[in-house]
Formats: structure tokens, C-alpha cells, sequence
């Protein structure tokens, strides 16, 4: 990470650093699509570089000493070779676009996968392009035939709310080693962090608050509410076959709907603990009544969700969770 | 990169080659026990590659290392020179291959690598072998990109090419450098490679030394003359002159160190000074090739000297030292000099010794022909006369001449080389009293395929006498010259043609069918490449290097020189980014496309711009809205862009066609919108 | 071939006025073998714009008026036990027919919308274990209430998908309906419309759309489109594959409507906003629209 300031020892200075890092950040504006041009492309010899260099010092003095034209002028090839390398590394940065093409949103504890597309526009062939975020490992991107490649990167999320990420680092010191080139790329991700799910008793307000409702599960065991006509696709299991021996007509029994069990999950009903456990527990209860196909809606603190089941309803409450209490509420 | 990552398998094998291709160049210098060791170090790295051998223990590396610095040890006697350094280096070099196991160690045995290659160079530095290291380079750094990219995808050739691109954009600022860099002298001194034959006469001459060196193909030197190159009977390149005799062989008069200490050095002009202003003076410069002697050689008779080539009392050339690599010299020669008017009387007596015995027939022969004749200079014409009359034979296989040697070579064989008639008739000079000597050198030469130059070989060594007349000096008489004038005036191999001996023994040597013409020039032309090399890029030092930019860029003071450095690197720079950070194209339909974005911008300047996401028939319906009087020739060009970039296969010709069409409407709209403006 | 296309979409035009557009983009659908969305409120006129559309087209029609009492067994048939014969007897439901007229959808229960929406997508029905082909061609014309109507159920994203095109009426221009106002909107019109196009010239007219030419030029920059719809942070979804084949079709339609060999960017332009309607979604209310409108203006020509 961050190779200057490892190189130069810059990073015993914290107020340098910060400054730095302002810099960088106005620099380098954060966006979903970045392309990579002069602007955002730093570039400093390796330490392989600097040895390239004493390499070079010491066939020098060979050449000098010995007054060997052939020994100048390999010298004098290899040192021009340094600022081709220069380009050439430049240049199998430049004119990337990495986009992000896909960011799941996950629950605290879990790590967010992150697909991202690289491509160019045009034909010129890169190599050994290295994605690494601070503190995992590093994913390479080649775009040789190719002109995109996804690739996928992890981000651990720690903390609820918008999955937030750090500066993702981008370097390559193809061809030969001597030189990095880096950016780092300021991705905006539309991610959320959901808080994590923790079992505890539900959360509905007195009036519904039956347990047993909630353990309740979509069994045969309501009351049935009347009979009607077959319809094809009917399971045989609900016939009503005694109906059928009495009448020879072919029916249906019709249990009572499940419309009386909506449950309103409230954060104010969690008992005890931190607001993050809290929202855990309603967490939890929104993954728990979508897999049992209840209607539920959730009450937290003024945000009122009416109720409603299905996956997009889920994945509103779960927002509304990752998002209570920051900025981008609503 | 990670460089403490195991080295991927495929980094092996180039690494393998790398290190092959600069072992190479020193097999025929290195010890083969040392050999013998590299080899082992490979094998045993290959093994370990197959899984067929462990990794060496660090004792075991310590042993290997002490055994091959004992080799070094007995190897050399000088462990200072640059030999049994090159050796250790490479020692150092395939060790390190051994032990290679990581990415690091491998960027290591890269690096040593780029520090090995060119030891070659201090050994030849010839044309093939700038090519051979810069293959060996490439090599090295294509190896090196195997190593910085692990998980390889493309192909070998497609990373050489790469390379290879970045060498052939990297060459012109090396160019740049190689001119401009000021070079300095060597900052400590080290030594040079030795060890080496010597080549040119030596500090004596016995019979049959001339004609052994004769049988070389090599070059002595090259010479470059101001003005027309001289008749070739003219050319004798004097080096060394003998003047003691043992009855067998000649040997200089003075030992090497006091003809330097009484060598004129320097002071390049006191001699010509003093000489008459109506001599001929020749002007020419020689390229010496190392001889590892210190003998150089100009035309009778030199007379200036500079502060590394000395003129000693015998009128020859000295260099300081051995001369151990090429170098270059001006010289002036006055062909008609009279050389010490009056002989000092030592000299005159060192110069009529002859050993007492032996000899006798031809001691007698000498002093009854001097007394029938009645000057000196007769009694050279008569000895010369004895030459040409009698069957004497030049021949490159003499036959060997036992204890009076001079006697049975005048009487008896009669079949002799240069050293035999010079030897044999500066003895009978003595003999009767005149002074005399030996010179040895080369006579003749060859010219150039362009004629600009003279090539002097080894086989064009030669021996002649020096006689002193009165009132004439040292005057030069070649008595090979009444035996076989053909060598005088074609050169060795006219002369022994009817023996066929000429480089008899190197059947290969391309001089040896210079009557082919094809082959000839073939080899001249050869010959030419490698002059213009050793005299233009070997020998590009700090004096060259300042004439150069002085005659062709008018550059003198070093602020000039550091000004155009910095801005040929500035401008290189400019050059190799805009050239490789180019837009490159990428759609064969771009240039269809790149037109209609022209009339785009032209649109665009009049007032009605395109969207990025219009389509060419929307905004032709706006631009025909706004420039009616133009709607045809609007729609002509939506159409037929339309119809190129959408529409229909088609045949290149007619692509072509359209493609013209639609150029030639944008122009003519382009112009009547100028018109517009401007009416 | 284009005359009897223009002939049909003059003679509707007879009946719906003023939307002449719309009707364009109704025959591209229909021409394109896709099934058609027709969205608005009610009494707009989606039920006449289809009804006039199954006249034209020759085609045997039946209408279903979906409710939400309404079953699956009510649009596919149903199996009933004869006691005559002693054994269960399908009787065919109104989806059997070459065209059927789906008003309403949304107003109907989610297992009646997936019934319809599985004959529609697989050209059958399975009924009891046995599978029943549907006749050829099959369309399905369904119109549908703004979704923050009261009392109806959304159709989910997964099965909108099917439907090639949905587009709106909108109101009519003054005009158009002074027009309506003065003949008072009779709708026995729509039964003296005369069959413009028989089923086999349907079919004749298919394989001549399969041979329009579409060049590289004009792929890319339909890959451009479909790259900028996948782009999270502009939509909640992108374009999928089959929306996007279904683009190229219709363009392709459109192309040949407009007697052109080739399809040029404006076919795809002009068909996109009805195609991409129901599949795209800004994730923001930034009005109907929005999410065509984006795409027609930011992802470059050329």
C-alpha cells in the first residue's frame, strides 16, 4: 500500500500523511466509472528500479576504466531503456476505465463482493494490473484479447450503513519491474451494510403481540372458512373429499386467510440493549417472517413501512435498518 | 510482486538461457576445470528443476564456492587481472543461479546477469560479438518480464516483442548519449586482458621468423593516407632495426627500455623544424591493431613524434607501453630525408660488427668483390648483381640452414626468404666494411574496397638492409627486390605463387582466394565495415568525441554540449511519450465515422451541435430545418454515411468509392460554408 | 408488402385517432412476434387500439376481462368430471385463440397472472399433466392500470419481461378529440374494419424482417445501450439478454416498415422507450421515462 510513503519513510510523519491524502482525495474525485489518464496515474521507480540504477553507476565506472566504447554504449542502452520503461508502464495503465459492475449489499460480519469491470478502448494490450484494498489480497486483471475483464474483490464490512470502502489501489510495474505505476481509485458503491441478524424474542407492539402467532406456521391446522369450486392446480390434499362423496361436485376447502397475522416489527419493542442490537433483532425478524411468507411491517422510530411481503419489500425494511440514524435516512 | 514468491517454472528455463548465452563468449578463455565446474552448477540446477536433485546445503555452497576460487587460484597466476575477474564474476553469476529458489533470487541472477554480459566486450569487441550481446540482452530482459509477470498467458515471441520494441525506441537516446556524455579517463587504473599472442616481428630475427609470419592473415594496421595512396613499391613501413649479429640471429642494438629513454617524445614538430622546407612530407594516420609489443611502424622516414609515440635514433616508432588494444597515430614521413649525413663513429662501429668465426667463404666473397669494385656504391650494384644473376629462389619453405648460415645460404640452398637475402647481404656489407643493418616491417599493402585506405596484413611483413653511403645517409637496398620483384611490387603471394605456399596453412582464410573477385570484394567490403567500426565507434574517445561535435555540430564549450544533451533527452522524451500514448485505432469503420464527425464539427461551428445521442438521420432533419438551402447536400452525406456505417455488405471498391463521395461532399459543403462567412 | 402494413395502420388509425404513433409501435410488436403491454388509465382507449388490432390481423380473438375473483382455471379451462363419460373432460379455456385480449391484468391475482404469462412465454399450457399446444401465431394484448391504481397487484419484473413492448395511449390531441367527441366514439367501427393482413402473410412478412441487415456499427452502439442500462448506479436492473434481443427484433421491424433493407440508429431509438419501459428502472422517481430518456441522450451514436 501506498509505496512513497513506505519508500521514503514519509509515513513517520503523520501531518505529512494527512495532508497527502488530501491531496490525493481532491485529486482524485470518487465516481462509479473511473478512467485512467495522466491526471490520476502516479509514477515512481521500485526498489528493483534503484538497483537498475547502481547496476548501471557500476558498468559505468567498467566502461570509464577500461575506455570500452562497446561497454558505453550497453551502459548507455540500458540507462535509456529506464525512461522507455517509464511509458511503457504509463501506458499499460492508462486509458483503463474500471467500472463497478455490481456490489452486494450484506449483513456486518460478512464481506461484500464487489465485481468490478476493467476495459479499454483500445487495442493496446495490458497486463498485470493489480487491485489490492488495504489488508486483502490482490487480484490481477489482463486484458490481452480481451477487451474487458471481471473481476471480483472482497471488502470485509465491519461497520452498518453504507458499505464504505477505502481508497482500491491500483498498480502494475509491468514490463520489467523497474517502474510502479499506481492510482487509486476513488469507487462510489451503492452497497449497504445490513445490521447483523440476532435471535431474540420478536418485537411487536402489545396488541400483536402473539408468540404463538409467529411460531405459528402455514399448517392445515386454521379453521376452514367455506368451500369452493376446483380450479385446476389445486393441491388434492385441500379437497374437500367428503364433500364429493355427498355431492359429486369437486371443492375445495377454504381456509381462513392469513391476513390477521401482519405483524408489525417496532424498534421501540426490542427490549434492553444498544441501538445496534436493536436494529439486530429486527434484523433478524425481517429475514425470519419473509422465509415463513408472513406480512409484516416495521415501525422505527417515525419511518412507518406498511405492511407487505416479497423480496423487494424485504430488501426496502432491510435499507431502511442499514440506514437508520445517518444521513441518507429515507 | 511478491519477491519472496517461489520463481514460477517457466522463469527456469529462460533464466537457463540467459545464463548459457553469456557463458558463452568466455569458453575458449576459461580454465576447463572452471568449465568443468559451471557445468556441474547447470547440471545440478536442471536436476533440481526435474525434481531430480535437492537444493545444495549452505556447506555444500560454501565448498563449491572455495573449490572454484581455488581453480581461479591456479588457473591465474595474477589473480589482478581482468581474466580470473571475468571468471569469478561468472562464478558468482552461476552460483547464484544455483541456488535460485525465489522471485528474488531470480531478479538477482537478472541484475548479475546485465553486469556479465558485457565482459565479453573487454575481450572483442568486434561487429559479430555487439551482436551476439545485444540477442544475449534481449534474452536477459525478456527473462526478466517472465519474472515480473508470474502467472503467465501470452506467448514467448509476444514478450520478445515487446522487448524488443523497447529496445529499438530506447536506441536513439543511446545514441544520443554515447555521443554527447563527456568521456573521462579511467579513474583508477586496471588492469587489461593479457595473455595474448603477440603478433609483428619481434625484438629479434632468426631465419624463417619473417616467413612464419608471413603464413598470417592477420591485420597489422590500417593507413589512411592525406592525399593519393603511393605507389605500393614505395611502401616500406619500417618498425625495428637490428643491427647485432650472433652468426644466426639478428638483434636490436639497444634493449626496448633505452631506445624509450632516448626516444624524442612529444614536442611533435622539433624535428620537422629543422628540416628543409622543400622535402616531401607525407601525412597519413594508422589504426593499430594490438600487437602486445611495442613496436609501431611508419614509412622511411618519420619525423615527428607525439607524447605516446616516440622516434628513437634508428628513425622507428615507439609506444609507451605494450600496445594491448587499437589505437591510432598520426605521422609525417619524408621519403627523401638524408639520415645522419655523418655517422657517429660508435654507431658506425656497432653497425660493421660481425662475429669473428665462421662464415669465412662469405667474409672472403665480400672483401675480394669490394676490392674489384671502386666505390661502395658499386660494390652494392655488384652484390645486388650476385643476387639477380645467380638462381636464388624466393621461397616461403626455406630449407633449414645449419651452423654458417650465411655461407650455405649464399653458396649452397639458395632458396630463401626475406630475412635471408636482408641478413645475408647486410653481412657481406659488414664483411667489407661498410656499414650496415636490417630493418623489419611490412612492405605494401592493400587497398580498400573504396580505395580510401591501405590494409597492411601480417603476411606483409618484410625485411630489408640499410646501408650507410657517404654523403647519403642510411640508404635503402632491398636485395629481395633483385630476386623477386614481384613481391616488391605485387605482394607475397605473386611472389610465391609458383610454390603455392601462401597461407598454406589456413585453409579458410578468406585471403587466401583473392583472385575470385566475388570473395574479394566480398572480404574488402567486410574489411571496410569493421575499419569504419573500430575507427567510428571503438574509437570514439574524449578526442574523437570533441573533433566530432566541433566539425559537425559546431559544439566546443562544455555548457554547448551539456545544453544539447539535456535538450536531445528532453526532446527524445517528448518524442517516445507522444508516439506511445497515441490513440490507437480500433474499428476499420472509423474512418467513415471520422468524416461524418468532421461535417459534425463543421455543423457544430455554424450553430447546430449533435448530441451524443442523435443519429444521423434526427440531426439531418434539424440541420436541413436550419440550412434549408443545403438539404440536399445534407441528406447526400446522412445518406451515405448512413449507408457505409449501416447499410449493406459491400466490396472494398466500393467502400472506397463511397467513402470518396462522401469526402469530396463534406469538403464542397465545408467551402460554401466559408463562403457564407465570408460573403 | 409495406403497403398492407401502412393499409392496416390506416384503418386503425380510423378508429383510434390521433395515435397514429402508437399504433406504428403496436403493429412493429405484433410484426415482431412479441406479445404487447398496454398501459394507461382507464377509458383511454387500450381495449379499441386492441381490439382493432386483432380485426386488422384476420385473427381469432377472444377477450378475458381480468378481476380479482378471477382463476387461472378461468383463462386456461378447466378439467371437469362428466359423469356421462365417468371421467374428467378439459374444457378449454379463452387462452386458446390467436389472440387473446388480456384487460386488465393487473386487477387479477398473481397465480391467475403467472397461468397466463406461462401459455404466453412457452406457446402451451400444461394442464393436468398433459400439454396442450397453443395455436399459431399467439398473441397476447394486455392492457394494464398505472400500478398506484387502488386494488390492483403488479405484475412482477420476471414476468413483465415477456411482454416485448409496453407503451401508453396518452390523451388525445384537441383535435383528434373534437374528432371522437362529434362521432361519440363508436366502437361498432371497429367491426367493419376490414382484415388488412392474413396469417400467412404474417409469416411471409416475419421472414422478410429476419433478413434485414444490422452492420457492426450499429451493433456497437446497441452494445453500448445495454452496457449503460447495466450500469448499477444509473438502474436497479439492467437490460436482460432477452430484452435486449427483443430490441434488435423490433428494430429490425421498424427498419422494415420504414421500406429499408438495414437497420439504422434510429430504429432502435424509436422502438426503445416502448421496449425498455417496463424493464428498466432508475430506482428514482425522476418521472416516466427517465430511464429511455437517459439512454437515447447519453450513450453516443457513434
Amino acid at each position: 500500500m501506498e509505496p512513497g510513503f513506505q519508500r521514503f519513510g514519509l509515513h513517520l510523519f503523520p501531518q505529512i500523511k494527512a495532508g497527502y491524502h488530501r491531496w490525493i482525495n481532491k485529486r482524485l474525485p470518487k465516481s462509479a466509472e473511473i478512467t485512467l489518464n495522466q491526471r490520476r496515474i502516479f509514477i515512481l521507480p521500485t526498489r528493483l528500479g534503484l538497483l537498475f540504477g547502481t547496476v548501471l553507476i557500476l558498468l559505468l565506472l567498467m566502461a570509464i576504466n577500461y575506455q570500452n566504447s562497446m561497454i558505453f554504449a550497453y551502459t548507455f542502452l540500458l540507462a535509456s531503456l529506464f525512461p522507455v520503461v517509464i511509458i511503457f508502464t504509463f501506458r499499460n495503465l492508462s486509458g483503463i476505465t474500471v467500472r463497478v459492475s455490481g456490489c452486494s449489499s450484506v449483513f456486518v460480519g460478512e464481506s461484500a463482493k464487489i465485481d468490478l469491470t476493467v476495459s479499454r478502448a483500445d487495442l493496446r494490450q495490458r497486463q498485470q494490473l493489480h487491485f489490492e484494498w488495504q489488508n486483502s489480497s490482490q487480484v490481477t486483471a489482463n486484458l490481452i484479447e480481451n477487451d474487458q475483464q471481471q473481476i471480483a474483490l472482497y471488502l470485509p464490512a465491519t461497520q452498518r450503513g453504507p458499505l464504505k470502502t477505502d481508497r482500491l489501489y491500483l498498480h502494475t510495474n509491468y514490463p520489467l519491474g523497474l517502474i510502479r505505476a499506481w492510482s487509486w481509485l476513488r469507487l462510489e458503491l451503492h452497497g449497504l451494510v445490513y445490521p447483523k441478524p440476532i435471535e431474540a424474542d420478536i418485537p411487536v407492539r402489545g396488541m400483536y403481540s402473539q408468540e404463538s402467532d409467529a411460531k405459528k406456521s402455514h399448517t392445515t391446522t386454521d379453521e376452514i372458512s367455506g368451500l369452493r369450486s376446483y380450479v385446476p392446480g389445486d393441491s388434492p390434499k385441500q379437497i374437500a373429499w367428503k364433500s364429493f362423496a355427498a355431492t359429486g361436485e369437486l371443492n375445495v376447502k377454504q381456509f381462513e386467510g392469513h391476513e390477521s397475522e401482519h405483524l408489525w416489527l417496532d424498534l421501540d419493542e426490542v427490549r434492553g440493549g444498544h441501538i445496534e442490537y436493536r436494529l439486530s433483532v429486527l434484523c433478524y425478524w425481517i429475514l425470519k417472517l419473509e422465509a415463513e411468507n408472513r406480512r409484516y411491517g416495521l415501525r422505527l422510530a417515525n419511518q412507518i413501512f406498511e405492511l407487505g411481503s416479497g423480496p423487494q419489500h424485504q430488501n426496502q425494511l432491510l435499507s431502511a435498518l442499514a440506514l437508520f440514524g445517518s444521513d441518507e435516512q429515507g | 510482486m511478491d519477491i519472496k514468491a517461489p520463481l514460477a517454472r517457466s522463469s527456469y528455463l529462460w533464466l537457463l538461457v540467459c545464463v548459457l548465452l553469456i557463458l558463452l563468449p568466455h569458453i575458449s578463455r576459461l580454465p576447463i576445470s572452471l568449465l568443468a565446474g559451471y557445468g556441474f552448477c547447470l547440471i545440478w540446477r536442471t536436476l533440481i528443476h526435474y525434481g531430480k536433485a535437492q537444493m545444495p546445503h549452505s556447506l555444500v555452497k560454501l565448498a563449491l564456492i572455495v573449490i572454484g576460487l581455488i581453480i581461479i587460484r591456479k588457473g591465474y597466476q595474477n589473480l589482478l587481472g581482468v581474466d580470473p575477474a571475468a571468471a569469478f564474476l561468472l562464478l558468482a553469476f552461476i552460483f547464484k543461479f544455483l541456488e535460485a529458489q525465489r522471485i528474488r533470487d531470480g531478479l538477482l541472477v537478472i541484475f548479475l546477469g546485465y553486469f556479465c554480459l558485457p565482459i565479453a566486450f573487454l575481450f572483442s569487441q568486434s561487429i559479430v560479438m555487439t551482436l551476439y550481446v545485444l540477442v544475449a540482452l534481449t534474452a536477459l530482459t525478456t527473462a526478466l518480464v517472465k519474472i515480473v509477470k508470474p502467472v503467465d498467458q501470452s506467448s514467448g515471441w509476444l514478450d520478445i516483442k515487446q522487448v524488443s520494441q523497447m529496445f529499438v525506441s530506447a536506441v536513439p537516446l543511446m545514441l544520443v548519449l554515447f555521443l554527447l556524455v563527456p568521456r573521462i579517463g579511467p579513474l583508477w587504473s586496471v588492469p587489461l586482458p593479457s595473455g595474448q599472442a603477440k603478433t609483428g616481428p619481434s625484438d629479434s630475427m632468426s631465419p624463417g621468423d619473417i616467413a612464419s609470419l608471413a603464413q598470417s592473415d592477420g591485420l597489422a594496421f590500417r593507413v589512411e593516407f592525406e592525399g593519393s595512396i603511393p605507389n605500393t613499391k614505395t611502401l616500406y613501413w619500417r618498425g625495428l632495426v637490428f643491427s647485432d649479429f650472433d652468426g644466426r640471429t639478428w638483434r636490436m642494438g639497444n634493449s626496448h627500455d633505452q631506445q624509450r629513454r632516448s626516444a624524442i617524445w612529444g614536442n611533435k614538430n622539433s624535428l620537422l623544424d629543422n628540416l628543409p622546407a622543400s622535402l616531401e612530407i607525407k601525412k597519413y594516420q594508422i589504426t593499430f591493431e594490438p600487437s602486445h609489443q611495442p613496436w609501431l611502424y611508419a614509412l622511411d622516414y618519420p619525423v615527428t613524434s607525439s607524447s605516446t609515440v616516440g622516434l628513437t635514433a634508428e628513425y622507428t616508432l615507439l609506444a609507451k607501453g605494450m600496445i594491448n588494444k587499437r589505437s591510432r597515430y598520426e605521422m609525417k614521413s619524408s621519403p627523401s630525408w638524408i639520415t645522419d649525413p655523418i655517422l657517429d663513429p660508435a654507431i658506425r662501429n656497432h653497425n660493421l660488427k660481425i662475429p669473428d668465426s665462421g662464415n669465412t667463404r662469405a667474409k672472403q666473397f665480400a672483401i675480394k668483390t669490394r676490392l674489384k669494385s671502386t666505390s661502395d656504391q658499386q660494390f652494392v650494384d655488384e652484390i645486388l648483381n650476385y643476387y639477380h644473376r645467380q638462381p636464388f629462389y624466393y621461397s616461403l619453405k626455406p630449407p633449414r640452414l645449419g651452423e654458417h648460415s650465411i655461407d650455405e645460404f649464399i653458396f649452397d640452398t639458395r632458396k630463401g626468404f626475406c630475412e635471408h637475402y636482408a641478413g645475408s647481404f647486410v653481412f657481406l656489407m659488414r664483411a667489407a666494411g661498410i656499414p650496415a643493418r636490417v630493418v623489419a616491417g611490412y612492405q605494401g599493402g592493400e587497398k580498400s574496397s573504396e580505395g580510401d585506405y591501405l590494409l597492411v596484413h601480417q603476411f606483409d611483413a618484410h625485411a630489408w638492409a640499410e646501408v650507410w653511403l657517404p654523403n647519403r645517409g642510411w640508404v635503402r637496398v632491398d636485395p629481395t627486390a633483385q630476386v623477386a620483384p614481384e613481391r616488391i611490387e605485387f605482394g607475397i603471394e605473386e611472389a610465391t605463387a609458383y610454390e603455392n605456399s601462401f597461407l598454406s596453412d589456413s585453409p579458410f582464410s578468406l585471403l587466401r582466394y583473392r583472385n575470385n573477385r566475388w570473395l574479394s570484394q566480398l572480404r574488402l567490403k567486410l574489411d571496410a565495415i569493421e575499419y569504419d567500426w573500430n575507427r567510428w565507434v571503438l574509437g570514439y574517445n574524449a578526442n574523437r568525441q570533441s573533433d566530432f561535435l566541433k566539425r559537425y555540430f559546431g559544439l566546443v564549450s562544455s555548457e554547448q554540449k551539456t545544453r544539447v544533451l539535456i535538450g536531445s533527452v528532453i526532446l527524445f522524451l517528448i518524442v517516445v511519450t507522444i508516439f506511445f500514448t497515441r490513440k490507437e485505432n480500433v474499428k476499420k469503420s472509423q474512418k467513415c465515422d471520422q468524416l461524418y464527425l468532421k461535417f459534425c464539427k463543421l455543423m457544430d461551428k455554424r450553430g447546430v451541435a449533435r448530441g451524443a445521442g442523435e443519429g444521423a438521420r434526427d440531426y439531418s432533419l434539424r440541420l436541413i430545418g436550419r440550412f434549408p438551402s443545403e438539404a440536399n447536400r445534407i441528406s447526400t452525406i446522412t445518406n451515405l454515411y448512413s449507408y457505409l456505417n449501416y447499410g449493406p455488405d459491400m466490396k472494398d471498391q466500393e467502400r472506397k468509392r463511397i467513402l470518396k463521395r462522401l469526402g469530396h461532399e463534406i469538403t464542397a459543403i465545408r467551402l460554401s460554408s466559408d463562403r457564407t462567412k465570408h460573403g | 408488402m409495406q403497403q398492407k402494413v401502412q393499409q392496416a395502420l390506416n384503418e386503425i388509425s380510423q378508429v383510434v385517432l390521433g395515435k397514429e404513433d402508437k399504433i406504428r409501435l403496436a403493429l412493429c410488436c405484433l410484426f415482431s412476434g412479441g406479445h404487447l403491454l398496454i398501459e394507461d388509465l382507464p377509458g383511454m382507449g387500450k381495449t379499441t387500439l386492441a381490439h382493432a388490432l386483432a380485426r386488422v390481423f384476420g385473427l381469432s380473438y377472444q377477450r378475458i376481462q381480468f378481476t380479482s375473483d378471477l382463476l387461472p382455471a378461468d383463462v386456461i379451462g378447466v378439467s371437469v368430471y362428466s359423469q356421462k363419460k365417468e371421467c374428467f373432460e378439459f374444457h378449454r379455456g379463452p387462452i386458446f385463440s390467436q389472440l387473446l385480449l388480456a384487460d386488465e391484468i393487473n386487477r387479477s391475482t398473481p397465480k391467475t397472472q403467472s397461468a397466463l404469462l406461462e401459455a404466453m412465454e412457452e406457446g402451451q399450457v400444461t394442464v393436468e399433466g398433459s400439454t396442450l399446444p397453443l395455436p399459431e401465431p399467439f398473441f397476447v394484448i394486455a392492457t394494464q392500470n398505472p400500478t398506484t391504481q387502488t386494488g390492483t397487484f403488479p405484475l412482477p419484473e420476471s414476468q413483465l419481461d415477456r411482454f416485448l413492448m409496453c407503451i401508453e395511449i396518452g390523451y388525445p390531441d384537441p383535435k383528434s378529440e373534437r374528432l371522437l367527441l362529434t362521432t361519440g366514439g363508436d366502437r361498432s367501427a371497429i367491426n367493419a374494419l376490414p382484415v388488412c393482413i392474413s396469417p400467412s402473410e404474417l409469416l411471409d412478412i416475419q421472414h422478410q424482417i429476419e433478413r434485414v441487415k444490422t452492420s457492426d456499427s450499429l451493433l456497437d452502439y446497441l452494445q453500448r445501450l445495454i452496457a449503460f442500462s447495466r450500469m448499477p448506479q444509473r438502474f436497479n436492473v439492467g437490460l436482460s439478454p432477452r430484452g435486449s434481443i427483443g430490441l434488435l427484433r423490433c428494430a429490425k421491424t421498424w427498419a422494415f416498415m420504414d421500406k429499408r433493407s438495414y437497420v439504422v440508429p434510429e430504429d432502435i431509438q424509436a422502438v426503445l422507450p416502448a421496449v425498455v419501459k417496463h424493464r428498466l428502472h432508475t430506482g428514482h422517481t425522476e418521472g416516466e421515462g427517465g430511464a429511455a430518456q437517459s439512454l437515447l441522450t447519453e450513450v453516443a451514436v457513434i
